[in-house]
């Protein structure tokens, strides 16, 4: 398994602010850079998406109401294109119906105005840490995919095989093949994924849940 | 025993051109009092009416002929009456309460069957008995039957309202008290005088001026309903009889001065009740009106406290934004001053934008309180550029931001106009806010127009008009409902509250439209 490139945070904290009260959005802006944050912000939905590629890892502090479209539809539309990025709403009216929406949709946190600094801060480092672990296992994922890929499609079948808890001499018996070419096979699938033990074979399998549809296999 | 010496004393008194021999009196008050007596208390007055009839007839006409023949007449003339009042006392339970036309129909048409059956009743018997001697049985009848018709006719109305006390009802407004004494006093005069003149100034023929009877009777009964014409009857019967007893008059007019009498009564009984029905629906239509007005009121004064409700949420929303703002430079500010002399620059910066967030959200309570202080209309002269330029202010950012032409139009109108200028500003902003709703999704071009104009020299109108898709037929019919909204947020208070607040100007708020344009259109008074 390939070391996740652990890059240091501190030159990559990019937070976005959607906020459409210039305000709001100005203090937000002034406050983060205090914390050497790289702060993005944006009046409306529409100008945040029209930015480009997003930097990552990152967070999104985003306000439920906005002109044109508003934070839920934004931060749903995010929530499938952008996995990394993590999303805190914010809003005037506390209402529960709409946090649970946002929470259900894969929002980190809810905050109501008047934002608590304490509270915010607390939680755009949170949501940064987040994002950067969600960063290094979507990446780390990246790398194992690539690896499974490269897999003959005999050693694919052995990897599925073996980590169903099937015993070499059941997959010899099944191919038609004897138990050492087997083992031949299974060696070789340690050392294409680069692991030491075949009980890494597990963690792999399920890491990736190859099993759903889009995996490898 | 009261009761007997009344109807004793009143046959008495009413004893005047009797015709011999058996002293039929043109005038029979008694008989109504007899009914009137029964109608109200019931039977138990029965042996009471018999014992005052043959002793009245005993003491007053000190009657001749056969020892049976009188008081048993007198007995079955008793009887007819105690009969009269009761079917009278079931009749009134029945009847509607309101229609006095009707009630006084019926007991006219009583009064008649009761005449007529005890007037057939003693002059049956004393026929039977052979008391006529020479006299015509009819002629008898005749005169026995108007003389009770008379009494029973003039009398019983107010023997009636008496007995229920509906006199006391007779509401007299305090003020009007000394004008009524006055005219009573006039109309009692001039009766007088009239029977004066009646009397005086016949001629051949007593009847060509007793028409002039009718008019202070007329007037009483249209000035005071059925109660007014219910006491003037027997007070001008009073008059006839007085003047009949003081001047010489003709041996047979006795006869015609009853018709005269009745025909009086009838009349005068029937304007009254006529006068009074009209007065009596006019009290219960002013009563709804009184009642509408108040529910009106009532529900503008919910109206009122459901959008001071949505203006205090929708405040307490805008305050977050500066607040939020607030605490989050302060917060930045706590660590620049961790650092002075690097942020030194930035924390004076950081602190002129606190200070200008927190009065941003001083200019929103203010705001707020006057909305609240004006819950009464403060009308002020206010220059109408003025007024549309504020309204226009709060919406211009929005428009510009959606890409909506915002358009101008006026005409030349008066400068000022009178109304409350925040109350007013609200309606248009109202007004607006609704168009560039209603603008959403549409595609461009895009516009609304503010338009201005005087119809006439007294009124200011103001359409404003959008191209957005219109409203709903069935969204229509309930436009200025309260809670009645299209739209999803927002209680669809905004179109019920502006026409509130513009009628409450003495102004109109309506709304036409076709399928390329929805207008509204406010039409002010200049002067409120």
């Amino acid at each position: 398994m390939p070391e996740p490139s652990r890059r240091p945070i501190q030159g990559l904290r990019h937070v976005y602010v959607v906020e459409d009260d210039a305000a709001v959005r100005d203090s937000l802006v002034v406050l983060l850079r205090m914390r050497a944050c790289n702060v993005h912000a944006f009046a409306d939905a529409e100008s945040f998406l029209a930015n480009g590629t997003l930097v990552r890892p990152a967070c999104l502090l985003l306000d439920v109401k906005l002109p044109g479209m508003d934070g839920l539809a934004l931060q749903a539309k995010l929530a499938q294109e952008q996995p990394a990025l993590r999303v805190v709403m914010m809003t005037g009216h506390g209402d529960v119906g709409m946090a649970r929406t946002a929470l259900r949709a894969g929002a980190l946190d809810f905050l109501e105005k008047p934002l608590d600094d304490e509270e915010l801060l607390e939680v755009v480092e949170l949501a940064l840490a987040d994002s950067a672990t969600r960063l290094d296992k979507l990446r780390g994922d990246e790398a194992l995919r690539r690896s499974l890929g490269r897999l003959t499609p005999r050693e694919q079948e052995v990897f599925r095989r073996v980590t169903d808890g099937m015993h070499n001499r059941e997959i010899a018996q099944e191919f038609g093949i004897s138990p050492r070419t087997v083992e031949v096979h299974r060696a070789r699938l340690l050392d294409k994924l680069q692991v030491d033990r075949p009980s890494d074979l597990f963690r792999i399998r399920f890491a990736l849940d190859l099993d759903a549809p889009g995996g490898v296999m | 025993m009261a009761f007997a010496l009344a109807y004793v004393a009143l046959d008495w008194l009413t004893y005047l051109h009797p015709v011999r021999p058996f002293a039929a009196t043109p005038w029979n008050p008694q008989a109504a009092l007899a009914v009137a007596i029964v109608a109200l208390a019931g039977m138990r007055f029965a042996p009471a009416v018999l014992a005052a009839a043959v002793l009245g007839e005993w003491m007053v006409r000190a009657p001749s002929g056969l020892a049976w023949g009188w008081p048993l007449a007198t007995a079955s003339v008793a009887v007819v009456y105690v009969a009269a009042g009761l079917a009278v006392r079931r009749w009134r339970a029945a009847l509607a309460h309101d229609n006095l036309v009707q009630r006084l129909s019926w007991l006219l048409l009583l009064c008649a069957a009761c005449a007529a059956l005890a007037a057939s009743a003693y002059s049956g018997v004393r026929w039977a008995a052979g008391d006529l001697g020479d006299m015509p049985f009819a002629a008898l009848l005749g005169r026995l039957a108007i003389g009770d018709l008379l009494g029973l006719v003039v009398t019983m109305p107010l023997l009636l309202l008496l007995g229920e006390s509906s006199l006391a009802h007779w509401q007299v407004q305090p003020f009007a008290k000394r004008v009524l004494a006055r005219e009573i006093v006039l109309l009692v005069v001039s009766f007088a005088v009239l029977l004066v003149l009646v009397f005086t100034f016949h001629g051949f023929d007593t009847f060509r001026t007793s028409y002039l009877l009718f008019l202070p009777l007329v007037v009483v009964a249209m000035r005071h309903g059925l109660p007014g014409a219910a006491l003037a009857a027997p007070l001008a019967q009073i008059g006839l009889l007085a003047a009949f007893a003081l001047f010489p008059v003709h041996s047979d007019t006795p006869f015609e001065f009853q018709l005269l009498m009745l025909s009086m009564a009838v009349t005068t009984l029937y304007l009254g009740a006529l006068a009074s029905e009209r007065a009596g629906a006019m009290r219960a239509l002013a009563r709804r009106d009184a009642e509408i007005r108040e529910r009106q009121q009532a529900v503008g004064a919910a109206l009122r406290a459901a959008a001071a409700s949505e203006v205090a949420a929708s405040l307490a929303h805008e305050l977050n934004q500066p607040l939020s703002a607030i605490g989050t430079y302060a917060r930045a500010c706590r660590e620049m001053a961790a650092d002075l002399p690097k942020n030194r620059e930035a924390l004076g910066a950081t602190l002129e934008k606190v200070s200008r967030e927190s009065a941003r959200a001083g200019a929103m309570v203010r705001r707020m309180r006057e909305f609240f202080r004006s819950g009464a209309l403060r009308l002020a002269p206010t220059t109408i550029s003025g007024l549309v330029a504020a309204a226009l202010d709060h919406v211009s950012d929005r428009c510009a931001r959606e890409g909506i032409e915002l358009r101008r139009r006026s005409l030349p109108t008066p400068a000022t106009i009178s109304v409350d200028p925040v109350q007013m500003t609200a309606v248009l902003v109202n007004l607006l806010n609704n168009a560039l709703d209603a603008l959403r999704g549409v595609p461009p071009v895009r516009w609304i127009e503010l338009c201005v104009s005087a119809p006439d020299l007294a009124s200011i109108r103001i359409d404003v008009e959008d191209n957005g898709p219109g409203i709903a037929v069935e969204v229509r019919e309930r436009l200025f409902e309260p809670f009645a909204t299209s739209k999803a947020e927002g209680m669809g208070l905004g179109l019920a509250m502006s026409r509130s607040i513009v009628e409450a100007h003495g102004g109109s708020l309506w709304m036409d439209g076709s399928s390329r344009s929805t207008r509204f259109s406010i039409l002010l008074p200049v002067h409120a």
